[in-house]
């Protein structure tokens, strides 16, 4: 089930969705990429999208410490909220 | 003015924060407001001698500052800037801004004789810094001494710091806040446990109040204007966070600074002045700006705006900052009145509108939560 975002949220979505599309990043590419976005509001900004559904969270195979994010495509979540609403 | 009283108005369970209304004889106001502090009153001065408006506030706070090279605390502004709150029926309130050093060394004799000091000002609400290492009983008496020397006018205001014993804070600030009309606490910063658990007890002190309630007028004093650590949220906000009423931030004293870092303030460009957003809830520069925006929002607001009449281009910066700040107040106090028949809806505005807001409180509030 994908959820609704903040729109500041969304707006940092946009911009990884640009660079990264669906291909896997780490934190420190997405920090890089987002240039004056600090760790706190970054791991609060992957939480939300993680929490509405909107990025996949993995384990890094090599190193377990490490997460790696892959974001859903727009079209996904546009598809997937259209379902939602049917459903309800 | 005389304030008359300050009654609970509402209190949203979900975030604690707390709306009131402050009654005075000349005017009635809700809480979360930001006080026209020193730097802003220089800035009121120019406003006037151009004959343009000035701020539509009903507080006046003055940070009086310590001459380091005399060793005394200098009272030369108190007089000019009661005179200008008093004709504006401004609720005013002079303390002495103390750094820790200070907080530390400060003991009942010279907590009592700076207290003598400013009774003889013609203060309505005259400061009494209570130690941080005080405990109830030491207080109390203190406090009843205290009082003998008051007219019938004045009233004692108890200014705590944040950074008091942790273990003796609680019962000495509770007693206050039942007992006076108005408290005031330095606040340093969160990164310090003291503090923290401090200003966590006073929120929950605070929370605990109902409609109808009377309750104090919390006063937070000495804060950072920009919590650099807490992603540049706005000082103001970050406070209110733990009750406070009415908020006046850290001032800047130019007589103990060197002529060289003056001399650099006074020239700083436009890049490199902090400008207040309020879709982010904080603070930014201008390269941050044209990278999420594509335009410089500081130099455009300074090019299209009328308030730099009589104001440094810095100066018109700080004026905006305080207008956008307690605008955003205003919305954060219509959406506590909101949670009477939406329980989230304060909770969802901090969460989604602001991000910088969101952040904070997310990341700081639970801590706190865990913390009690």
């Amino acid at each position: 089930m994908v959820n609704p975002i903040p729109k500041w949220v969304w707006r940092r979505y946009a911009l990884l969705w640009k660079k990264f599309e669906n291909k896997n990043f780490t934190f420190e590419q997405a920090k890089k990429e987002l240039k004056f976005v600090d760790g706190n509001t970054l791991s609060v900004m992957f939480n939300e999208l993680k929490t509405a559904g909107w990025i996949a969270v993995n384990l890094d195979q090599q190193d377990s410490r490490k997460r790696i994010y892959n974001l859903l495509t727009p079209l996904k979540i546009v598809e997937s909220i259209k379902h939602d609403i049917k459903k309800s | 003015m005389i304030l008359k009283k300050v009654k609970t108005e509402h209190t949203d369970k979900k975030t604690g924060m707390v709306l009131k209304r402050i009654e005075t004889s000349e005017w009635e106001t809700h809480n979360h407001k930001i006080a026209v502090n020193n730097s802003l009153f220089d800035c009121e001065k120019k406003r006037i001698d151009n004959k343009k408006p000035i701020l539509n506030s009903h507080f006046q706070i003055n940070h009086i500052f310590f001459n380091k090279k005399k060793g005394i605390w200098n009272f030369d502004k108190v007089a000019e800037s009661k005179a200008h709150a008093s004709r504006l029926g401004r609720f005013y309130f002079p303390f002495q801004q103390r750094n820790v050093n200070q907080w530390e060394s400060l003991n009942f004799q010279e907590a009592e004789a700076d207290f003598q000091d400013l009774i003889t000002r013609g203060l309505l609400f005259v400061p009494y810094h209570v130690p941080i290492n005080a405990d109830l009983e030491t207080w109390k008496k203190r406090k009843e001494d205290a009082l003998t020397l008051l007219n019938p006018s004045q009233t004692l205001v108890a200014v705590f710091c944040s950074r008091h014993q942790r273990n003796l804070f609680e019962e000495v600030f509770n007693y206050e806040f039942e007992k006076s009309k108005v408290i005031g606490v330095q606040c340093y910063g969160l990164n310090d446990d003291d503090t923290l658990l401090n200003l966590m007890k006073i929120k929950v002190r605070n929370q605990i109040l109902q409609t109808g309630d009377n309750a104090p007028l919390l006063i937070g004093l000495n804060y950072e204007k920009v919590l650099r650590t807490f992603s540049f949220v706005s000082g103001n906000f970050a406070y209110s966070c733990f009750g406070f009423d009415v908020l006046s931030c850290r001032q800047m004293n130019m007589e103990n600074l060197p002529p060289e870092v003056i001399r650099k303030m006074l020239s700083k460009e436009i890049e490199e002045i902090m400008k207040y957003d309020r879709v982010l809830g904080g603070f930014n520069h201008s390269a941050e700006q044209e990278f999420w925006d594509g335009t410089n929002i500081t130099r455009a607001f300074l090019e299209n705006v009328n308030v730099t009449e009589g104001l440094s281009p810095y100066q018109a910066i700080q004026w905006a900052n305080h207008r956008e700040q307690q605008k955003d107040f205003d919305v954060l106090n219509d959406s506590i009145l909101e949670t009477a028949y939406d329980e989230n809806a304060l909770l969802k505005y901090i969460e989604s509108q602001k991000e910088k807001w969101s952040v904070f409180w997310k990341t700081k509030m639970p801590q706190l939560a865990r913390s009690v």
